[in-house]
């Protein structure tokens, strides 16, 4: 769990380019639904798994394409985590 | 601004097209064929092409854009698309656009994603003088995969606004929450269905096998520009090395992704790029 929260930081600032959004990474909460605070639909949710194969090298296979997966920065993080084999 | 509607003469049926004329009138700088997106990108970036089409006839060029067999208006079903009938199509419309013009306007391949994988591929065999290629596919396999996940996305997330919404009426989930579709029967010749599109067998086929870098670097061809969008500010890797194989030069754009059904992306600094690329400055 420490290694995906040292990915953190990375991945708010990922969202934050990814979405376009006007806010500061570090305002991003750990645990923000994305889909609620932002109103992140599937396609803007699709543009950050787009953005984490890009900057982090991974690979996402067909069952990791759930919204549950993605919708927090934490989340996220331990998908990438796990994908890395952080 | 003349833009005319049309049907090209092609191979397996005619195409449906939009000709844009050089506004104002007077012989064309370039004659530009747009290469659009393929699948579920196409349909949503098809106003930004139409978009980028008028800004190129406003820099002086003549600008063709068109449906590829089974898509839109042209003939065929979408079962029958591939990338080899892509590849004809491309050739029958540049074809096309060159009689059509009768001018000697060099000929652009304006390609867009999948569309661009087409132009970096077809751009010397066309005898293109130049080639811009936004955000090429460089490996089909990838790109695949990608769009199988956004399918994917998609129906998790209805599949949670109909969990949400039968736990709030109390009612029965409307359909299957693991899928939040009900299943449907592809129709004959089809592989899969990617965002309610029929694949055919061929074009899954044949996109696996698409690896755009592979090969060695072209001894010469079009003058080419590649054009990324994506945050990063330096070539991706598949980029860099799109950019080894076919000789070009790379620009980076922090753009929102047209070909993604957002709201009202704004491609003006792409506009102006390839109408300088393209038309001339």
């Amino acid at each position: 769990m420490s290694d995906s929260n040292a990915l953190l930081p990375q991945v708010k600032q990922l969202i934050v380019e990814r979405l376009f959004l006007d806010v500061a990474p570090e305002s991003i909460g750990d645990d923000d639904n994305l889909l609620e605070k932002f109103g992140v639909d599937s396609v803007r949710l699709f543009e950050i798994v787009v953005g984490l194969e890009e900057a982090f090298g991974v690979t996402f296979a067909d069952q990791d394409f759930s919204v549950d997966r993605f919708a927090t920065a934490r989340s996220i993080a331990g998908v990438v985590a796990e994908k890395s084999g952080a | 601004m003349p833009e005319t509607p049309l049907y090209i003469p092609a191979t397996d049926g005619a195409l449906f097209g939009v000709l844009h004329e050089p506004d104002p009138p007077g012989p064309a700088r370039a004659a530009a064929l747009l290469l659009g997106p393929g699948l579920d990108e196409k349909r949503a970036a098809y106003g930004t092409l139409a978009r980028l089409a008028r800004t190129l006839a406003a820099g002086g060029c003549r600008a063709l854009r068109f449906d590829c067999r089974g898509t839109g208006d042209s003939a065929g079903d979408s079962v029958e698309t591939s990338l080899s009938s892509m590849e004809r199509d491309a050739a029958d419309a540049a074809a096309f656009l060159r009689a059509r013009a009768g001018d000697g306007a060099p000929l652009a391949l304006v390609g867009f994603r999948l569309g661009a994988s087409l132009a970096l591929r077809l751009g010397a065999a066309l005898g293109a003088a130049r080639v811009a290629a936004v955000a090429p596919v460089a490996g089909g396999s990838g790109w695949l995969r990608q769009e199988r996940g956004r399918s994917a996305l998609r129906r998790s997330m209805i599949a949670r606004e109909l969990a949400a919404a039968a736990a709030t009426s109390g009612a029965g989930a409307l359909s299957s929450p693991s899928t939040g579709e009900p299943a449907a029967a592809l129709p004959d010749g089809a592989a899969e269905d990617l965002g309610g599109l029929a694949v055919g067998a061929r074009l899954v086929e044949e996109l696996s096998a698409l690896d755009l870098s592979a090969g060695s670097p072209a001894a010469d061809g079009p003058e080419t520009l590649i054009v990324q969008v994506s945050p990063r500010r330096s070539p991706l890797p598949e980029v860099a090395r799109l950019a080894d194989r076919f000789r070009a030069r790379v620009e980076c754009l922090n753009i929102e992704p047209f070909w993604q059904p957002l709201e009202n992306p704004d491609p003006g600094p792409l506009a102006e790029l390839l109408r300088t690329f393209v038309c001339g400055g």
